[in-house]
């Protein structure tokens, strides 16, 4: 009976009904002004790749085509004669990987900020969920186009689930291969996989994704934007229409920005290899095969250190995201900030010298 | 002279009920206003025309029908050799690798095993064939056919070597297990069983009359297999 109490005390405070109307989560909301305002736009802003994956994604359904005959011949087809078909394409894949920056930058900065405490620790929960979903997103997405790159990085991708039961006991060490099995669809990656990465992409995904960024999105406007620092803003600006229009110019700024970059600049072009060259089952890994960019901190560990160290690593840092409203509770915002630009640069060295920490350690 | 001025300006608000410095803001406003209304005009016009031709489709030349079709024929014949193959397997209890005067020391020819996986046949030293899953220990890529100078293959995905010889990684790769070895069987063009080799290296028939025959590398189908 005490435990219901709690559970109901508990879900009526991350749920305030009598907030839940519109002068209350608008009208009213005010965003504090001090010196890390800049990140409450960053959220907005992932939004915004979103909504630009979502329609430039609908527009590829509508000549892609999910067979292994055809998917890559589609995406050439959509590349070099569908009217605006690379402009469209180009968005779908720069957008992908800013809403990925975006989502990871404005975990970090939600950390630095203290943004997870009583009562917003369902707004964080579904807000790592989402970047988890959103990964899950490159990566399925990644398979779609059927190139040797894609599915030799989908072979890794899905062996590393089967790897991880050789570490679980009993019967439980099957667990991984079933599942791994169950994503691929058959005995290697063919037909069946690019039907089930299809479905996952462009439905289930998408909308586990629309569930939980509304319970995301519903709890930031209950509970408004985090005092983020500190000491309490003295200053503050009304959310409507002030900072909502603050946000929608950005927006438009950064479209324009995405935009352009896309009509000039292919995403391939930083690639070493073609990425039309479609997938051989009778060749060999292309060399100098890598993931996206977006798992480049964890693909060179992977051929640095043994495997489970890299699971252990990738299990407690799930575990320690997850729990972070209570690991964290009475850390002080100077302690999280060092916490996150100490996670911040291990990111961004992975990311960025990542491969001349690789060559100068094998040497 | 200032005087008269604010004089004539305050007169002109209280006639009016504005200030010709509202009447000013608002004229700007206005040409603002129409030279975006028309930018948006300009854009439509542009981002419209754009978007009726990608969903009314390109209008495609002869050649590049022809082209396209090309294309679709060669990967639909690609997609159906691999269920062929892979029916082949289910049904038959020999599967053709090679002639053994095909292979070659140092550049492995690519074959597909009956676990329907990757996999290469070499020649060995001792002129017999060396045959080998291709499918990468650690996690699963296809490794390279192309032997370096100490008789090891790589795997590019994450960088672990292969000596094609024992299947064995060397001790710096990610990959920790060795490359299976898949057993052969050497049959003469009439299709009779010359000489073996189990996945344990056991060799069984006539192996000098075999390699004098112009034999044919098969690998048979064993138990656990598809």
């Amino acid at each position: 009976m005490k435990m219901l109490t709690t559970a109901v005390d508990f879900l009526a405070q991350r749920f305030p009904v009598e907030k839940m109307n519109f002068q209350s989560m608008v009208q009213k909301k005010t965003v504090p002004v001090h010196r890390m305002s800049w990140a409450y736009y960053l959220g907005g802003l992932t939004f915004l790749f979103l909504v630009i994956q979502v329609i430039t994604g609908l527009l590829l359904l509508f000549y892609y085509e999910p067979t292994v005959s055809d998917a890559n011949l589609s995406v050439e087809y959509i590349m070099n004669h569908v009217s605006a078909g690379a402009l469209i394409r180009n968005m779908h894949a720069w957008s992908s990987s800013c809403m990925i920056f975006f989502a990871a930058i404005h975990l970090i900065t939600a950390f630095a900020m203290k943004a997870f405490t009583k009562p917003r620790e369902v707004t964080w929960i579904a807000g790592v969920l989402l970047l988890v979903i959103t990964m899950v997103l490159g990566f399925t997405g990644y398979l779609l186009p059927w190139n040797q790159i894609a599915v030799n990085a989908t072979k890794v991708g899905l062996q590393s689930v089967d790897a991880v039961g050789q570490y679980l006991p009993g019967a439980l060490s099957q667990l991984p291969h079933i599942v791994r099995e169950t994503f691929q669809g058959g005995p290697m990656v063919g037909q069946a996989t690019l039907t089930r990465f299809f479905a996952l992409h462009v439905v289930l995904l998408p909308l586990a994704l629309a569930g939980l960024l509304g319970l995301h999105l519903l709890m930031v406007q209950l509970h408004g934007m985090s005092q983020g620092v500190d000491k309490v803003a003295t200053k503050t600006e009304s959310f409507f229409p002030i900072f909502f229009f603050k946000d929608l110019s950005l927006w438009a700024g950064i479209f324009l920005v995405v935009f352009v970059v896309a009509l000039c600049l292919p995403f391939d072009s930083f690639l070493p290899f073609p990425l039309l060259e479609p997938y051989n089952p009778l060749g060999a890994t292309p060399p100098s095969i890598k993931p996206e960019w977006y798992f480049y901190f964890i693909y060179y560990p992977l051929e640095l250190l043994p495997f489970w160290v890299i699971l252990l690593a990738t299990m407690l840092g799930s575990a320690v995201l997850i729990l972070t409203p209570w690991i964290f509770k009475d850390t002080s915002r100077r302690t999280l900030r060092y916490i996150a630009m100490v996670a911040s640069v291990y990111l961004f060295t992975a990311t960025v010298f990542g491969q001349r920490i690789y060559e100068l350690i094998k040497k | 002279m200032v005087d008269d001025d604010k004089g004539k300006i305050e007169d002109a608000t209280v006639e009016s009920g504005q200030t010709p410095l509202n009447d000013e803001a608002r004229r700007h406003f206005l040409q603002g206003g129409i030279a975006v209304a028309a930018g948006l005009v300009l854009l439509s016009i542009g981002a419209l025309d754009k978007v009726f031709r990608f969903f009314f489709g390109p209008r495609l030349t002869e050649q590049e029908e022809t082209t396209i079709l090309r294309a679709h024929v060669k990967y639909s014949e690609q997609t159906l050799s691999l269920e062929k193959l892979e029916l082949e397997r289910e049904h038959n209890n020999y599967i053709f690798v090679a002639a053994l005067a095909d292979l070659d020391q140092t550049t492995g020819k690519y074959f597909i095993d009956y676990d329907m996986g990757p996999a290469l046949a070499f020649l060995g030293s001792d002129g017999l064939p060396d045959l080998l899953s291709a499918k990468c220990t650690h996690l699963g890529c296809t490794v390279g056919n192309q032997t370096n100078d100490k008789g090891q293959v790589l795997c590019p995905c994450h960088v672990s070597y292969f000596d094609i010889k024992t299947g064995a990684p060397t001790p710096d790769s990610p990959a920790k297990t060795p490359l299976p070895h898949l057993g052969w069987v050497l049959m003469d063009k009439q299709k009779k069983v010359l000489a073996s080799r189990s996945a344990a290296g056991e060799i069984s028939g006539d192996i000098g009359h075999a390699k004098q025959q112009g034999a044919d590398v098969y690998i048979q189908k064993t138990a656990g297999a598809v």
